[in-house]
């Protein structure tokens, strides 16, 4: 397999992933509501792409599948068939069943062919019963064409070749007339003819310069990236385009466009004479274009002309939609953007180095400049991370599906609402956010909602809900999976996490900490294990995908009113502006957006026995001394700041000597050793070449917390056996 | 009085300068042109272009213009390219 191929084939399975993804959101919607035509002409051209493509690679298992499918398809956009549940199901089994095909080929496996034989006995079981005749073609298509697009028929594929060499192409050696030649040796040139209007006149004419366009058309059992390949030599100067023949007429219009109106005028007249429809009958036909109109590429022969207007005016159809998607968007390697990444990682260091020295040299205009430099990386660096992101729409359009399907297992009729599906994310993130939230989803429906019964009973309407919901806050992500169902039970989880020996029963948890108990390894409460969930494993994954992603996880549920279950992400693992602390001679970053505000500690405060906490504004805040966390060497400063730092609701004080300012700081990952080191998330390379570490403040916030309720229980306990609690 | 040109052996993109060259001075005596093609050993579209060009110069010098007796090569090359509409040959009257 040539490059070219593997390259066209990845953009085949692109394109095939989107439309099916389509295809899926359609059937769910089509379920609910009433079905319009327009709707129905989207799932037919679904397949009919899919099809169409799947033949220019002559992947003939996956040609045969959907054949039969865009059939059904087909009957149903004439109406001679009517959607309903059993069907929509069926196709969407048919889609799953074409995703294997697919999956297969991109893994290089063989396909699943004898899976589809169940699926095409159902599917021609209903198209028998909808047409006793028993046929599987559309009517109303004229015998011959009829003939020819028998799916079973792998044979030749016709092609238009519009051929404009480059004005060079015979000073450099090559002949146009090699290249028809070379064709012969693929297989039959069954017409040609060269446009000559424009060879000059006069002394314009230069004798070395070509003036030839060339039309063919070309029938071989070849793949397009074959013919394609044969112009790979003349390709940078020349125009070429290959059409599948059928579809060659609706790409007139666009390939006349950058012509002269003599040229255009001439290749309209050769197309004719070559037995193409153009133009003008296929604005015509595209309003004729009834119910039927099957695929009818190899059916250009004279008799069939009429039809094959049809199929150019409908591929037609097909071609611009296809076409805008690729302007708009431009397909990178993954790689290279995270090779641009690393790059701008670099160069935010390095621009913060030269605003370093600029500063410690005391020239203003070199600061200006380097701030301005500093300025503009910050535009690529949020122009670059952009790119990276992703809507989490992505992963949530699979949950209508999946919502269905286990609903529909379980007896349950659930209710799915999505929102905030435009809230964007690193693209790795939402990768490896798939699974964990479909485990919970399921877990929700498995678990969560109750039975129809129950909820009736309960006073709850019998439809249960499910919650998806995205947005961002303070520099995070927040993704919630909430449902209207029995909630948590805390006792329940409990019991089992102490019968399974996970927590002792003299434990005192708090309400979240038991919650978090349901992440456990091995841990599952459900008296019935169903097999989608409650098999133990699962929710202890959740919690370490997450955690890989330096994300949070928090359970809110009161009993019988559902449960809420938030994932907190940062905004992308790369690069993050932070707050640039300093104690003693360590320098530390506290990542930007979780810092509120800095306050400077009053002095009084210091050394108190009220150290563990300060009064802010009537509330109290827990403290944290950086020094003395982290054990460093040297006294506290004469004056020292307090950093006010939150994660969702809980927020913490970290106490610093000094604060050294905004700093974008590139995420170094710290080497495995440090892997478990709670309150460090990761270093950086400071402007002098010094490391600082970035602090975790999710987890100092917890520590500082429980410090101070340790703190109180201490005091309250130490007050009671009458001891002082100075030595704390 | 007309112009007897007879082109022989290869007639291709190397020749095509000198082909051309020829044709303007033969041109340039404004009369009547006849080209014998039996002998050419090789054609290609860049003297299948200039052939081109020397019809339409005649027809637009006015000037009579017979391509006669193309050899196998011509006729394969005007095959090969579908080029019968636009190079036409005539019988020869001999």
């Amino acid at each position: 397999m040539t490059l070219n191929m593997e390259q066209a084939l990845q953009t085949f399975f692109e394109e095939s992933y989107e439309l099916l993804g389509d295809m899926e959101r359609m059937l769910l919607d089509l379920e609910m509501e009433e079905t319009t035509p327009d709707q129905l002409n989207a799932l037919f051209r679904v397949m009919h792409t899919i099809k169409g493509s799947a033949g220019l690679f002559a992947l003939d298992d996956i040609v045969r599948f959907t054949h039969q499918v865009e059939n059904a398809l087909d009957r149903l956009r004439s109406g001679t068939l009517t959607l309903d549940e059993t069907l929509a199901g069926l196709l969407l089994r048919c889609h799953d069943h074409v995703k294997a095909l697919l999956d297969a080929l991109a893994a290089h496996e063989a396909l699943p062919v004898a899976d589809g034989q169940p699926l095409l006995a159902e599917l021609s079981a209903i198209l028998d019963a909808g047409h006793p005749a028993s046929e599987t073609e559309p009517p109303a298509v004229t015998p011959l064409a009829a003939e020819s697009v028998k799916p079973e028929e792998a044979g030749p594929h016709r092609w238009l070749l519009s051929l404009r060499f480059g004005p060079d192409v015979l000073r450099n050696g090559m002949d146009p007339t090699s290249f028809v030649r070379y064709l012969q040796t693929l297989g039959e040139v069954e017409r040609v003819e060269t446009v000559s209007v424009n060879l000059p006149v006069g002394e314009h004419f230069n004798p070395e310069t070509n003036y030839l366009r060339l039309e063919l058309i070309f029938a071989g059992s070849v793949e397009v990236a074959q013919l394609w390949d044969a112009f790979e030599f003349a390709r940078e100067d020349s125009e070429i385009h290959i059409w599948p023949l059928a579809e060659a007429p609706a790409h007139l219009p666009e390939l006349v466009a950058d012509l002269s109106a003599a040229e255009a005028a001439e290749l309209k007249t050769v197309w004719q004479r070559m037995g193409l429809a153009l133009a003008a009958q296929t604005a015509a036909a595209q309003e004729v274009q009834a119910a039927h109109a099957p695929d009818q590429e190899h059916a250009a022969t004279p008799a069939s002309e009429k039809a094959d207007v049809k199929a150019g005016a409908k591929a037609g159809a097909d071609a611009p939609s296809l076409k805008t998607h690729e302007s708009k968007f431009i397909k990178v390697e993954a790689s290279k953007l995270d090779n641009l990444i690393n790059l701008i990682g670099e160069l935010v260091i390095a621009g913060a180095s030269a605003n370093l020295m600029a500063r410690r040299a005391d020239q203003t205009p070199l600061v200006e400049a380097t701030l301005v430099i500093s300025e503009l990386i910050e535009q690529i660096r949020a122009g670059t991370l952009s790119m990276r992101m992703i809507q989490i729409g992505e992963i949530f359009n699979r949950f209508p599906r999946v919502v269905r399907d286990v609903s529909r297992e379980l007896g349950k009729a659930i209710q799915l609402n999505i929102s905030g599906a435009d809230t964007e994310l690193d693209k790795s993130m939402v990768d490896k956010l798939g699974d964990p939230l479909m485990h919970i989803v399921r877990n929700a429906i498995d678990h969560g909602i109750e039975s129809a019964d129950q909820r009736l009973a309960a006073g709850k309407p019998a439809e249960g809900s499910i919650w998806l919901n995205a947005y961002h806050e303070s520099g995070s992500v927040v993704i919630e999976v909430a449902d209207d169902g029995g909630g948590l039970r805390r006792e329940r989880i409990l019991a089992k996490a102490i019968e399974r020996g996970i927590v002792s029963p003299e434990a005192s948890l708090t309400e979240q900490e038991i919650f978090r108990l349901i992440f456990e390894p091995g841990f599952s409460t459900a008296e019935q294990v169903t097999n989608l969930s409650g098999r133990g494993v699962g929710m202890d994954v959740v919690r370490k995908s997450i955690d890989a992603l330096r994300g949070s996880i928090e359970i809110d549920s009161a009993p019988g009113e559902g449960s809420t279950f938030r994932i907190r992400l940062p905004l992308t693992l790369a690069i993050i502006d932070g707050f640039l602390v300093q104690n003693a001679d360590a320098t530390f970053v506290v990542p930007l957006e979780a810092v509120i505000e800095c306050i400077e500690l009053n002095p009084g405060q210091i050394h108190s026995t009220s150290q563990h906490c300060l009064n802010l504004r009537g509330e109290i805040l827990p403290l944290l001394h950086l020094t003395q966390f982290f054990e460093l060497q040297g006294g506290p400063a004469k004056r020292q700041n307090v950093v006010v730092v939150r994660i969702g609701e809980s927020k913490a004080g970290l106490v610093v000597d000094e604060l050294l300012g905004e700093y974008q700081t590139v995420i170094k990952p710290l080497g495995s050793l440090f892997r478990n080191l709670k309150a460090i998330s990761g270093s950086t390379i400071l402007g002098t070449g010094e490391v600082a570490l970035i602090l975790d403040v999710p987890s100092l916030i917890q520590y500082a917390t429980r410090k101070e309720t340790e703190f109180y229980s201490l005091e309250r306990e130490l007050a009671r056996i009458g001891h002082s609690h100075s030595q704390v | 009085m007309t112009q007897q040109l007879i082109l022989s052996g290869e007639q291709t993109i190397y020749q095509a300068a000198d082909l051309h060259r020829m044709l303007v001075e033969a041109l340039s005596k404004k009369e009547a042109l006849e080209v014998e093609l039996s002998g050419v050993s090789e054609f290609d579209s860049a003297a299948a272009q200039i052939m081109i060009w020397l019809q339409r110069e005649c027809e637009r010098l006015g000037l009579a213009l017979a391509l006669i007796e193309p050899s196998q090569s011509v006729l394969d090359l005007v095959a090969l390219l579908g080029l019968a509409r636009v190079l036409t040959f005539q019988e020869t009257h001999s």
